[in-house]
């Protein structure tokens, strides 16, 4: 079926083009002290340093043509990523690919990717693949980006997903979608600042959270957003009518180039809406 | 169990003609990657695929991916976890 052996590959490019080991033995030698940058520019210069190791691996690849394949410089950085996400975080991404659709659980690979682009400082490479999600996996990628970003996907849906499946057995992926869905449309403690986002739309969210009885609601913006976070969480207490029941708190965390900011609004008061409850009521008879 | 694969890194559309024949495909007159008279496409985005989009060619050599980085989740989702 292939007119040339693949030893004629690696004659046409030569050596010094070649390879991408996903052996973690190697891979820790290669990376140990050094950035995901470099260790980029570190594969094209491998047979320099590996030179006896790397041959014998060749010698496998070129006798077994499945193993060996061709990708694009400027693609390398974003596999490798993928990649060693992927060893980083096996068992808990195995779970997620278990129950999620197809397109979320690449939505949250993603993620994976950009965030730890974002807390290498490779935040070019952040912007660019965040762009990606969003436009390709419209509406939920931004979300899930945001959750993973601030540690709800581990610290919230893993947790809840091992609980469901100790519950429910057989029927935990159909709950746990659920589950997952239901926080896609309206996430019930936090909001994330969008740039979209006017401060009249935040204060909705915040009441909206606040009359559904939550102890308290959360506020993530980041970069440019975090004074617009900042802005329209105290405007809140300042002007409307809920906010005097609530305590506001705010966390500085550093991504990158840019800060991020949580802001807590604590519930101090019990706040009560029978006005809006016995409406509804009266409305669905 | 961690396996060996090994990919060939190219710099851009200028390469791609070097490995049309490792990889059993060719360039049409139109300018696109065929096999069998069939274009070729991005196994996750069914973008038809020309030397300037073509990202990468998976061990195996049938599997081909544009150069979108968000189908590369898909690769990695699809065949390296296995
Ligand atoms: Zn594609």
């Amino acid at each position: 079926m292939y007119r040339q052996p693949l030893a004629k590959l690696v004659r046409t490019f030569g050596l010094g083009k070649l390879l991408h080991q996903y052996e973690p033995e190697i891979e820790e030698k290669i990376k140990s002290g050094i950035s995901d940058k470099e260790f980029i520019s570190l594969i094209n210069i491998l047979p320099l340093d590996f030179k006896g190791e790397v041959e014998n691996h060749l010698k496998d690849l070129m006798t077994t043509r499945d193993k060996m394949g061709v990708i694009r410089a400027d693609m390398l950085l974003a596999l490798h990523s993928l990649v060693s996400r992927l060893k980083n975080n096996e068992e808990m991404l195995k779970d997620f690919k278990l129950v999620l659709k197809s397109d979320h659980y690449k939505a949250l690979l993603l993620s994976t990717t950009i965030v730890n682009f974002e807390d290498n400082g490779l935040m070019d490479e952040a912007r660019r693949m965040k762009k990606k999600l969003e436009s390709r996996f419209r509406p939920f990628g931004n979300k899930i980006y945001n959750w993973h970003r601030s540690d709800y996907i581990k610290g919230y849906f893993y947790p809840y997903l091992l609980y469901s499946k100790a519950v429910w057995e057989k029927s935990y992926p159909e709950r746990f979608r659920r589950y997952w869905r239901d926080h896609l449309g309206f996430f019930p403690d936090s909001i994330w600042i969008g740039p979209e986002m006017t401060e009249k739309e935040i204060h909705d969210e915040i009441t909206l959270r606040l009359k559904r009885g939550r102890p308290k609601v959360f506020i993530f913006g980041r970069g440019s957003l975090t004074n617009m976070a900042l802005k329209a969480s105290q405007n809140y207490i300042d002007a409307k009518p809920l906010g005097k029941n609530l305590k506001k708190d705010s966390y500085w965390a550093d991504l990158g180039d840019s800060s991020s900011v949580m802001i807590t609004l604590l519930v101090t008061k019990p706040i009560r809406d029978q006005k809006k409850k016995s409406k509804k009521r009266k409305s669905k008879k | 169990m961690t396996e060996t694969l090994g990919l060939l890194v190219f710099e851009d559309e200028n390469d791609v003609p070097k490995f049309t024949e490792d990889f059993n495909f060719t360039i049409s007159r139109e300018g696109y990657l065929t096999r069998d008279n069939e274009p070729i496409v991005c196994s996750c985005c069914n973008l038809v695929l020309k030397p300037k989009n073509l990202g990468a060619i998976l061990p195996g050599s049938e599997v081909f991916y544009c150069a979108d980085e968000t189908c590369l989740a898909d690769y990695v989702s699809e065949y390296l976890e296995k």
